[in-house]
């Protein structure tokens, strides 16, 4: 009996591990007060005092992806609860998921209306524990314009037991009415300091084996666009894929020999710049570099070829597209003039892309167009 | 009596013929019996089914390729029956959702959110027995045509369900895949094998159906295979098929090349026909004739924007006048994204063939 | 004579009165039930007694459509010879002589189809109860003219037509058609009738299309003796607004004889369709001068060239109900310089086409832009299916001049028309065939001739091809090969029938996955329905086809067995093979001996 009993917990301890295991970083490191959110020293100096004062106005937290906005309001919520009260006054909603207004609004008028165990002694000594509860609604530019209007009523309809967190990417997309409600916060995008620390922090606690010889997390956190939380992913992902590479070698060596003789990138069993570009779908250089050399010398057959290629390697166009114009813009040796041409052509193309179209047609285009400009 | 393409098909990663490394790092995953959620992505013919089949034949075993299909019945908000076909075996299944219309969003949370359930359960219920697998994978077929409605809600799914579901997307290019899919997948792009890579294996098909060719010179036999892997425009699945027809029409292939128009599709020679047409006649006339062929495309399933740009690029091929490529090119993008913003396609296909005859003509003149 | 009709028909005045109102008489007619309590399936017997509504029957209240509604085959307006195919056709399945069980009737609205049916029924019934009389016809039953029929009474209808009352009563539709079938099927023998069905129950509702086909099929392929059955369907197909992903081609955007019944009822052996056209102008002449010279009190007060010019205008369109109240309307409120519109849709397609490509002749004698605007001004005030119209356009530019003229303004021309189609509004109804007026009015015209005629747009031909290859590669895919449709739409079922009409020792040939290519041409006339399909069958003999079957036959037996060399020696129907001759342009491939030895072996060489 105690022998499968012991068993069952020894199960039910491994199954929590790999649900662990599951886990995104992102949400494992997620910041755990105000103080560890990465470079939002603006944001998170208003909010710490209304920590003070426990009185929090309806927020509208705007900004690039992964600068820390569900992070801080998260945190922020954490810090006025604690753990205890945390889940009966605390709802994430995502916009995305449930597109709905009657939805969304059926949900906070639940949530509002749920009565809320009260704060025990210990909770009320260590945390503010405000008589309100608070909404956030994730990807709130997702909503339609009808939504949001909507929305207005029932933030006011619930305003004296609520608060509201509404989060997005793009402030021009909230409507006014609805943006007047709320005292806004702007997301800078973060500074590269503070998002490396953060990388190197992981690394070490995850014990990621990277390559000494490269700035493997400069990398990582480059080609994430200052994106936090794409960076993390890229390592994550990497880390993962690295892990159960060695794991295949240290069980079996002479399998590997089968396999052709490309495999020298992961031979030391550490994550590369190449390995972390491969997983984020990022081209290589020497590519970049050979479609702008075709590009150039203007022979439209070799581009045609070139392009051709790149297709059948399986590149995204619209990869290729963001990397020739970190290329061409950059590039001291183009004057405004073209630049300025070149830009026109990736907007158009870019645009084009996003329709849904060909990718080699317009990748070709592309090319060819800039080409003619250059 | 499989066809070749089947026959030959490598049924576990140790016998994949190219790309060492994805080989390797699928054999890493395979191994540790577990991997995250995948996005595979590549040209068509460049062995993606291939690789994820042999992948999941690592970790499940042959029970994999025990397929059944089932039909699937949905019934939409505005009550009308959907019907849809699940593939699948007992370790997976696959969907498509092309089939699924404007639905795929709805359709593809109810299914997982299905699966999720039920494997739930399953994993309760067999906590007893070791078995290893505790997720089902659910392999999602030109990903890439996705809504984006349906991609943010698959976002939201794979956290949910990450305990009990793999999924493994498929696609061609991962341009319209929304950037958290991405980032909540392994990227795994798959280019499509060489020259060199096709024909060495058409050579190993060669050999083991003993096909008879009129020399027995190496280099012109390989020739001669490079020739088609290069019609094949590099899609493996293509130069199996073409070669395999090549060798049954003829006892014995001839390596003039001869025997090789027979593997120009049908619909292709319509369209490389279409393109002398145009470059001959640019008239009024012409351009009804045109259409004549552009119905018949049409009609036949042939995607208008296959048709564009098979057209394009034909037409590329019969001029050299730099501008003239410039502006075919130009023009050809232009109508591509028309097909898209529009409704018939046939109105942007006929306007690429009038304006393309107004281009010729200038550059030729 | 006409004003004897009034009582048979007072019904038929109830429906019309009520639809009166409307400009253009509706199909739908809301019935009124007369008791109440009786719900259900409403088996319209009508007149049998005096009807409620007589009161209201007066001679000069009546609609013209009903006062003068035809009475004998001889008054019909319609072309003779579709009567005579029609009354052939009714009069043998009435009699029992054709083993026809269904009787469809297409066309467009106003073209008296049901009419026709309705005078027929009576004249070939009430003939053949005469004709029993005088020991003619069937034997051996009951006389007809006992107790169900009290004496010779000819204002009995012999047509009993369904009436769908689910929307007032809230009864399902499904079921109510249902149990009207179940009932009228013993309307044989002494209680001889037509069942006429001209208005449909809820068939946009997919259960309910089902039962009704799943009833019809009951009803044809029934073994006992049927009374003759006649649909008559006005088709309706419309350009679907859906993206160009969306080929679809169903019933709700367009409803044909082929969606409603599907392809297996309308082919199938007890089914006979006819399909009319819009009644020929100096058909409609004759019914309207009857009219005219019945009514003359009314018209004696009208210039006689007034009433010429309206006639000119009206009778153009085509639908003789509509003529008719467009007739009583203009000369019971006729007034002095009044204009008058007849209707809304007054012109058709093709008027429309000819005043955008040759602009309007109404217009002659202003300058070449007022020409312009004002040609499509009356185009777009008076026709309004723009999608067909800018398809039509696009299949009919290339007429103008006899297509003599440059290539640039045919460019211009086309690329009008593919902007205008990513156009959305009011602008989308305008655009392309306004530039496409402008660009045609550049060119000077040297052939004052036109040669080539205007032609119908083959969209729905190609949809309807394209709904063809999509089924029969989809249920490939399904049954034998699990790739994707576009792999084996592109690349398989190019090479597939090569290699395997070589390998395999099949019965037949495998032909091109999906069908051969067709090519395909516009038609000068709106073929609303195909005429049953002859040469274009080439699937009853394919491989892929029997692979196919045998592989549903193989998993409705639960059958397990994968091997592919297993394939289906016997197919019962051999008489198909007449349909083989037409795909030779894709066999040029394997014109050598063993694809020739099948041949023989099919009796094909």
């Amino acid at each position: 009996m105690a022998s499968i009993l012991m068993q069952k917990s020894q199960q039910a301890d491994q199954y929590e591990k790999e649900r662990l295991e599951h886990t995104p970083w992102v949400e494992k490191y997620r910041p755990k007060n105000l103080d560890d959110v990465a470079a939002q020293d603006h944001a998170v100096k208003v909010l710490k005092k209304t920590i003070e004062s426990a009185n929090l106005p309806h927020m509208l937290f705007y900004g690039p992806p992964g600068t820390g906005k569900t992070s801080t309001i998260l945190a922020l919520s954490k810090q006025l609860y604690g753990p205890n009260l945390y889940k009966s006054r605390v709802l994430e909603l995502n916009a995305s998921d449930e597109r709905g207004i009657s939805i969304v609004r059926q949900k906070i008028k639940n949530f509002a209306r749920l009565t809320v165990s009260n704060p025990t002694k210990d909770d009320l000594e260590n945390y503010p524990c405000p008589p309100y509860k608070i909404i956030i609604l994730d990807e709130a530019d997702s909503m339609t314009n009808d939504a949001q209007s909507a929305l207005r009523r029932t933030i006011e309809n619930y305003s004296s037991v609520t608060r509201f967190c509404l989060i997005c990417n793009y402030i021009t997309r909230i409507i006014d009415p609805l943006a007047s409600r709320c005292s806004k916060f702007r997301f800078k995008s973060l500074n590269n300091d503070n998002a490396l620390n953060r990388l190197k922090y992981i690394a070490e606690e995850e014990h990621i084996n990277l390559n000494r010889n490269e700035p493997v997390l400069e990398e990582v956190l480059k080609i994430s666009g200052g994106d936090l939380r794409k960076a993390i992913t890229f390592l994550q992902s990497a880390t993962k894929l690295n892990n159960s590479l060695k794991g295949a070698q240290d069980l079996e060596d002479e399998d590997v020999q089968m396999l052709g003789e490309e495999g020298e990138t992961n031979a030391d069993g550490t994550i590369t710049i190449s390995s972390v570009r491969e997983i984020a779908g990022v081209i290589s250089d020497s590519v970049i570099n050979e479609i702008a050399e075709v590009i150039k010398a203007k022979d439209h057959k070799r581009i045609i070829t070139e392009i051709n290629e790149i297709i059948l390697q399986g590149w995204s166009a619209q990869q290729v597209l963001d990397q020739l114009h970190d290329k061409f813009i950059l590039d001291d040796q183009i004057n405004s003039l073209a630049k300025n041409g070149i830009a026109k052509t990736l907007f158009t193309v870019d645009k084009r892309l996003n329709n849904g179209t060909d990718e080699h047609v317009q990748l070709l285009d592309l090319c060819l167009q800039v080409a003619k400009i250059l | 009596m499989s066809l070749w393409v089947d026959k030959y098909r490598p049924k576990n990663l140790g016998s994949l013929s190219y790309h060492g490394t994805i080989t390797q790092n699928l054999q890493a995953l395979a191994r540790s019996g577990d991997f995250p959620h995948l996005l595979i992505y590549g040209p068509s013919g460049a062995g993606k089914k291939t690789r994820i089949y042999a992948t999941l034949n690592e970790i499940f075993g042959s029970q994999v390729e025990k397929l059944k299909i089932d039909v699937k019945t949905f019934v939409t908000s505005s009550n009308r029956k959907l019907e849809f076909n699940v593939l699948s075996s007992a370790y997976h299944l696959e969907i498509t959702p092309s089939d699924m219309g404007n639905n795929d969003r709805v359709v593809i949370q109810d299914l997982l959110k299905d699966i999720a359930s039920i494997e739930q359960v399953d994993f309760n219920n067999q906590s007893s027995s070791k078995t290893k697998h505790r997720f089902k994978v659910v392999i999602i077929n030109e990903a890439d045509s996705l809504s984006r409605d349906a991609q943010a809600a698959l976002r939201r799914t794979m956290e949910k369900y990450s305990s009990n579901i793999r999924l493994i997307l498929v696609c061609n290019s991962i341009s319209n895949i929304i950037p958290p899919i991405k980032s909540r997948t392994l990227l795994i792009r798959i280019p499509s094998p060489s020259t060199e890579e096709i024909s060495s294996i058409l050579s190993h098909v060669a050999r083991k159906e003993s096909v008879k060719f009129s020399s027995t010179n190496e280099a012109e036999i390989n020739k001669f295979l490079g020739t088609l892997a290069d019609n094949s425009n590099r899609n493996l699945r293509k130069a199996l098929l073409s070669f395999e027809t090549v060798a049954m029409q003829n006892e014995t292939i001839a390596l003039n090349n001869s025997s090789l128009s027979i593997i120009n599709l049908d619909w292709e020679v319509l369209i490389r026909n279409l393109s002398v047409t145009i470059r001959q006649n640019r008239n009024v006339a012409t351009l009804a004739k045109v259409r004549v062929t552009m119905y018949e495309l049409l009609s036949h399933c042939i995607p208008a924007r296959t048709i564009l740009k098979t057209l394009l690029f034909n037409l590329l091929e019969l001029f050299t006048q730099q501008t003239l490529i410039e502006e075919l090119v130009d023009l050809g993008s232009v109508f591509d994204e028309r097909l898209s913003l529009g409704q018939k396609s046939i109105f942007h296909l006929e306007g690429f063939v009038a304006k393309a005859m107004v281009a010729i003509d200038n550059a030729l003149s | 004579m006409p004003k004897e009709s009034k009582t048979r028909n007072s019904k038929n005045i109830l429906k019309r009165k009520l639809s009166q109102p409307e400009s253009i008489p509706p199909r739908r007619k809301i019935q009124k039930v007369s008791s109440p309590s009786s719900k259900g399936p409403k088996v319209e017997r009508s007149s049998r007694k005096p009807s409620s509504l007589e009161s209201v029957s007066d001679p000069n209240e009546l609609q013209w459509i009903d006062k003068y509604a035809p009475t004998c085959s001889s008054d019909l307006c319609i072309n003779p010879q579709k009567l005579k195919q029609v009354k052939e056709v009714l009069y043998d399945m009435v009699t029992g002589k054709s083993s026809k069980k269904l009787l469809v009737l297409t066309g467009p609205a106003g073209s008296s189809k049901s009419t026709s049916i309705k005078v027929l029924a009576n004249e070939i019934i009430d003939g053949m109860a005469l004709g029993r009389r005088d020991e003619y016809g069937l034997s051996g039953e009951t006389d007809l003219l006992s107790s169900g029929f009290e004496g010779s009474d000819t204002a009995n209808n012999r047509w009993i037509e369904y009436i769908d009352t689910g929307s007032v009563l809230g009864t399902n539709q499904s079921d109510q058609f249902d149990e009207f079938l179940t009932d009228v099927k013993y309307r044989v023998g002494p209680n001889l009738s037509v069942i006429l069905i001209e208005e449909l129950p809820n068939i946009f509702h997919y259960d309910t299309l089902v039962k009704f086909r799943n009833k019809i099929r009951q009803w044809i392929y029934s073994e006992a003796v049927m009374p003759p059955l006649v649909i008559c369907l006005t088709e309706v197909e419309y350009i679907s607004d859906e993206g160009t992903r969306d080929y679809s081609y169903n019933i709700e955007n367009n409803l044909t004889i082929d969606t409603l019944l599907g392809k297996d009822i309308v082919n199938s052996a007890p089914v006979q369709s006819i399909k009319f056209n819009s009644i020929a102008n100096r058909f409609v002449r004759k019914t309207i001068g009857q009219i005219i010279k019945q009514e003359r009190t009314i018209f004696n007060q009208i210039p006689v060239k007034e009433v010429s010019t309206f006639l000119d205008e009206v009778v153009k369109i085509g639908d003789i109900r509509s003529i008719i109240f467009n007739l009583q309307m203009w000369a019971t409120n006729y007034q002095r310089d009044q204009t008058w519109y007849t209707r809304e849709n007054q012109i058709n397609l093709f008027h429309a086409i000819g005043k955008v490509i040759h602009s309007s002749s109404d217009f002659e004698g202003l300058s070449k832009d007022e020409r312009n605007y004002n040609s499509i001004e009356q185009v777009l005030l008076n026709y309004t299916n723009n999608q067909l119209l800018n398809l039509a356009i696009l299949e009919n530019y290339s007429i103008y001049n006899d297509g003599e003229y440059s290539i640039s303004t045919a460019s211009e021309i086309v690329d009008g028309l593919s902007t205008n189609d990513l156009l959305t509004g009011e602008a989308n109804r305008e655009y392309g065939i306004r530039s496409t007026r402008i660009q045609l009015q550049g060119i000077p015209a040297s052939h004052t001739t036109r040669r080539a005629r205007i032609k119908f747009p083959r969209h729905f031909k190609m949809i309807r091809q394209f709904n063809k290859t999509n089924i029969a590669i989809r249920s490939y895919q399904k049954y034998i090969e699990h790739s994707s449709f576009q792999d084996l739409n592109l690349i398989d079922g190019y090479y597939l029938p090569l290699i395997y009409n070589r390998r395999l020792k099949t019965r037949y040939s495998y032909n091109r996955l999906g069908g051969k290519f067709t090519e395909i041409f516009a038609d000068e006339e709106a073929a609303t329905t195909d005429e049953p399909e002859t040469g274009n069958s080439f699937y009853d003999v394919d491989q892929f086809q029997i692979d196919i079957t045998d592989k549903i036959a193989e998993l409705e037996k639960g059958g397990e067995s994968d091997e592919e060399g297993e394939l289906s020696e016997e197919i019962e129907n051999s008489d198909e093979d007449d349909s083989f001759g037409d795909d030779d342009d894709l066999d040029e491939g394997f014109s050598s001996d063993p694809e020739l030895d099948v041949l023989i072996s099919q009796g094909r060489v």
